[in-house]
């Protein structure tokens, strides 16, 4: 009995001994590794692999999409040409049922109309002289029933200190024949401009980016009547580049949306409460100074019946070489009521003006975007790309074209009346290579092209 | 079965005896193999074993075989956390960010007690706008390193930008107390001229003031900055910013801006230097900056140390940049600028010539080559060039010629060239100033102001074209408003000769003699052979005699 007891017990000392060595082992190794034993065992702590998932979150790329028929419209280019289309538009200005496209030329210093009469023919006319348009809004801004075009006025595209912005009206006679308004003049550098009822009173206010150089700001202009605004300044940040109406906390007024870039990089949201008086909110901001703000458009990117933020980073104009960055890319800001939660879409060089509808039918939103900055010596620098939405908000990057280069601007519509939505594109020429450059193009739909 | 038992017991007396021998045997069998599988285990968690090379195929050579180096290093020592760091810093270098994250997370579990490779990782997530991952970094950095104030900064700028505006502060505090980190210096940097931290911290704070809707707190921070860092610009920007909109405080004027006599350039590229917003010096940083092969990154620091008057460290970058990609016309163009800066304008042609070649058709080159033809003294060359460049329509290629036009005595050509530039740019000022003054030199003195006058409001800063109108305005008889403009001029450059001498005929012409005397007197304390200076302060002694 006692011999079997004393068995047991070396039994028992032995396993504990190899128990405690073991665990010594384990101990000792973890030590070494700078893990804790439950890490050894758990695998890399989720910190870390979260880290390395995010280091990784950008967009998958997928095939060429092949699905719009380019061509250029309105003026030709020259080969001694440089293009410097600011910003193109998209709308039936003469009301003949025909969409057509308003032009931002900042190289010629003017606004054009790229009319469409008849079906599939398109003629540029100006209808405008403005020094260094920036975004051309085409709105009935009197009301009397026919759209005249809101301008941005930089004054010169390059940056500059001087109080040289002012936001101008071509207004529209119906016969479209247009006359200049100065709405607000010797102003910091205008670059965006918009029209809403901001106050409730049934009239259409304005809100403003001045995107400045060392100063700028952000203001609304109350509409009192007869061509006459009072401006009301919300910020006095350098480097507004949108302003941008929409209702975002649900309360059904229209509140402000801007993107200010310089060294912010922010995206604020002035939340009105309904007569015109604005509380800002930071609703992102970058800690990056060169991030690259570039554009924004407020779109209720998930569906969920709210407004959300798209977002892109591409501006690499600050320093050479002018050929985007590695951060660029999209970003969309998720509206949670209380709050906006940063998703990035994926990496794109030179990302500007992204905009957002269903491309492929398939019901859910998809972005377009084009690049004006990009090594475009690469047979992979992409200028115009979609990044396809699997309808769980996870994005396919999809390029569409390489050529042109140097594409700022983009709007979607219908040009050709088949309902599924088309593009157009406009090109800023800055710098080399000068070689595949575009004033306005449209890229219809092809399989419309076909039914056609 | 007992008996046999104990039997066996005894016969088994040295097996029982062997027992000891044979436990330790097995223990140790036993140690053995779990020190393997722990070891195992634990470089499986490490990451121990690297990832595959990256496809550096879309590198440049020089870049690509860098990587290459670095990861066949690594791959010798892959349990050195120092090794797999640098393989990290060389991914980073080459601007491939995502394996640099891997990368930099691989070094940090090797070496849980060292912090620079997780400051590393968050710098690269900071970048890409990933907040969230890189405020978690940069937290880890300050528990490892409580005195490393960059990422107390970096700590601040990330809660402020989220809203959190006490931890805000509480960082910039710890930013700005911390001990100051030496700036990166290496071989061939024989100077850095960097503005401290604590400046940027204090800005922070100034910003946290502005938020709270504190706007006299932050002005009064924002004047402290500038009073004890008067180099640091973006101070005194915010601080102009806060007088603007409210119009409760105008913006102290500026510091006078360098007269550039010689034909400047528009080109696109890119911002001036001036007040555009350079952010802190970071040591570790600039390490990774200046193992860099990469185009792109050496040039983006370099025009930082150009804005930041770093002009050492911008040579530096430059001529790295130059070394591993020298067809680039980026690199040309940034080469030929930064000698053109010093002075250096022979060898900055000598660069756009290259550039000329592999970049055929670009207008800007032609026009940085007139320019530098014109500071040479090459007056027909650089006319010669100046003309084609000015085949596409643009405004510097057309004010260019109008100056070299105008040193070569062909005043009407010239002005010619000023209209075009201000028809493709309608607030060119220089354009404006230099058509102004030649009106005047024509006698359209009338036309002269008009113009001069639309100068000054493109460029309330310039002192030049303040003395410009002021003189013009002498010409107009108009003196009242020509002694205003004149007192401008001299406001925003005291240092300028000719302003001075030009207020104080003005004020002669007024009557106003005791004025004009010290005006003159001025203008020659400040350049002592100015001519007309010491004409005018002779001929009033006349008078008085």
């Amino acid at each position: 009995m006692a011999d079997s007891r004393s068995e047991i017990t070396r039994i028992f000392v032995l396993v504990a001994a190899t128990v405690v060595v073991v665990v010594a082992v384990f101990l000792v190794q973890a030590w070494r590794s700078g893990l804790t034993v439950r890490e050894m065992f758990s695998g890399p702590p989720p910190s870390l692999t979260e880290t390395i998932e995010s280091s990784r979150a950008t967009a998958r790329l997928g095939e060429r999409l092949d699905l719009h028929a380019p061509r250029p419209v309105g003026t030709p280019v020259a080969p001694d040409d440089r293009p410097m289309i600011a910003h193109v538009s998209i709308a039936d200005l003469d009301r003949d049922g025909l969409n057509d496209i308003v032009v931002a030329d900042a190289a010629a210093n003017r606004i054009t109309w790229i009319r469409q009469a008849p079906a599939g023919t398109f003629t540029e006319s100006t209808i405008g002289e403005v020094a260094g348009p920036a975004h051309a809004q085409a709105v009935d801004l009197d009301r009397d029933g026919d759209l005249d075009v809101v301008v941005a006025s930089l004054g010169v595209l390059f940056p500059n200190n001087a109080k040289i912005g002012s936001v101008i009206v071509l207004e529209n006679d119906g016969r479209q024949a247009f006359t200049k308004r100065v709405l607000v003049e010797q102003i910091a550098r205008v670059s965006d401009v918009r029209a809403g009822d901001l106050d409730g009173d049934g009239d259409l206010d304005l809100a403003v980016a001045q995107f400045g150089y060392d100063q700028g700001e952000t203001r609304w202009m109350e509409n009192l009547g007869g061509w006459t605004f009072e401006s009301h300044i919300l910020q006095s940040l350098s480097g507004p580049i949108n302003a941008e109406m929409a209702d975002v906390d649900g309360d059904q007024d229209l509140d402000i949306v801007s993107l200010v870039s310089q060294e912010w990089e922010e995206i604020y949201a002035f939340v009105n409460d309904g007569r015109g008086t604005f509380t800002p909110k930071r609703i992102f901001g970058a800690s990056n100074e060169d991030f690259g703000s570039s554009w924004i458009t407020v779109v209720d990117m998930d569906r969920d019946g709210d407004v959300d933020v798209l977002y892109s980073n591409g501006d690499a104009f600050d320093y050479a070489p002018p050929t985007g960055r590695t951060w660029n890319g999209l970003q969309w800001l998720e509206n949670r009521g209380h709050e906006f939660r940063y998703h990035r879409i994926g990496d794109f060089s030179g990302a500007s003006s992204p905009q957002a509808a269903d491309m492929d039918g398939d019901g859910d939103i998809d972005v377009v975007v084009v690049s004006a900055y990009n090594n475009w010596e690469r047979p992979d620098a992409w200028s115009l790309a979609m990044f396809e939405n699997d309808g769980r908000m996870g994005f396919t990057l999809r390029p569409i074209a390489g050529t042109p280069t140097h594409l700022i601007t983009l709007a979607i519509g219908d040009l050709d009346g088949d309902a599924r939505p088309d593009l157009a594109t406009g090109g800023m020429h800055m710098s080399y290579p000068f070689d595949r450059m575009s004033r306005v193009m449209v890229w219809t739909s092809r399989d419309a092209d076909e039914h056609r | 079965m007992a008996k046999r038992r104990r039997g066996d017991g005894r016969v088994g007396e040295p097996a029982r005896r062997s027992t000891p021998w044979l436990a330790v045997i097995l223990v140790g069998v036993v140690a053995a193999a779990a020190w393997s599988a722990a070891g195992a285990m634990a470089r499986r968690v490490q990451g121990g074993v690297l990832p595959p090379l990256a496809d550096v195929s879309a590198l440049p050579e020089p870049a690509a075989a860098q990587v290459r180096e670095a990861d066949a290093a690594a791959r010798r020592a892959s349990r050195s956390a120092d090794a797999v760091g640098s393989l990290g810093m060389a991914y980073h270098a080459s601007l491939m960010t995502g394996r640099a994250v891997e990368t930099y997370a691989l070094a940090e579990r090797l070496d849980a007690a060292s912090w620079t490779w997780t400051y590393y990782r968050g710098l690269l997530l900071e970048e890409r706008g990933q907040q969230d991952a890189a405020l978690d970094a940069f937290t880890r950095v300050t528990a490892a390193n409580p005195a490393m104030g960059m990422a107390w900064f970096r700590i601040g700028e990330m809660a402020f930008k989220a809203g959190r505006l006490d931890e805000a502060e509480q960082a910039y505090a710890r930013a700005a107390a911390a001990p100051p980190l030496a700036a990166f210096a290496t071989a061939g940097v024989t100077e850095r001229k960097v503005v401290a931290l604590a400046a940027y911290a204090q800005m922070g704070m100034a910003r946290i003031a502005m938020d709270r809707g504190l706007r006299d707190r932050a002005r009064s921070a924002l004047d402290a900055v500038m009073a004890a860092h008067p180099e640091f610009e973006p101070a005194r920007t915010m601080r102009a910013q806060l007088g603007v909109g409210d119009g409760a405080d105008q913006p102290s004027p500026r510091p006078g801006r360098p007269i550039d006599a010689s034909a400047t350039s528009q080109a696109p590229a890119l911002r001036t230097a001036g007040t555009a917003y350079v952010p802190p010096a970071d040591p570790l940083l600039d390490a990774v900056v200046a193992e860099s092969r990469m185009r792109d990154m050496l040039l983006k620091h370099a025009a930082l140390a150009g804005r930041g008057g770093d002009p050492g460290w911008r040579e530096f970058l430059v001529r790295r940049a130059l070394e591993f990609n020298p067809r680039d016309p980026n690199v040309l163009m940034e080469m030929a600028a930064m000698l053109q800066e010093s002075g250096r304008a022979s060898e900055a042609l000598d660069y756009l010539r290259q550039r000329e070649q592999v970049a055929p058709g670009d207008h800007q080159t032609l026009v940085e080559q007139g320019r530098a033809l014109a500071v040479l003294g090459q007056l027909e060359d650089a006319e010669a060039v100046l003309k084609r460049a000015a085949r596409v329509r643009d405004a510097a290629a057309e004010y260019n010629l109008g100056v070299v036009l105008d040193r070569r005595g062909r005043l009407a050509e010239a002005r010619t060239h000023y209209a075009r530039a201000l028809a493709i740019d309608p607030f060119y000022a220089r354009a404006m100033n230099n058509l102004g003054v030649s009106l005047d030199r024509n006698g359209q003195i009338g036309e002269a102001v008009a113009m001069l006058r639309r100068a000054t409001e493109a460029d309330p800063d310039n002192a030049e074209t303040f003395s410009n109108l002021g003189s013009a305005l002498i010409g107009a008889r108009q003196l009242p408003e020509a002694i205003r403009a004149l007192e401008t001029s001299v406001a925003l450059d005291p240092q300028a000769p000719d302003a001075h001498n030009n207020l104080g005929t003005a004020l002669a012409q007024s009557g106003r003699f005791a004025e004009a005397a010290r005006e003159w007197e001025t203008a020659l304390r400040i350049f002592p052979d100015h001519v007309n200076a010491r004409r005018n302060l002779e001929r009033l002694a006349a008078r008085r005699r």
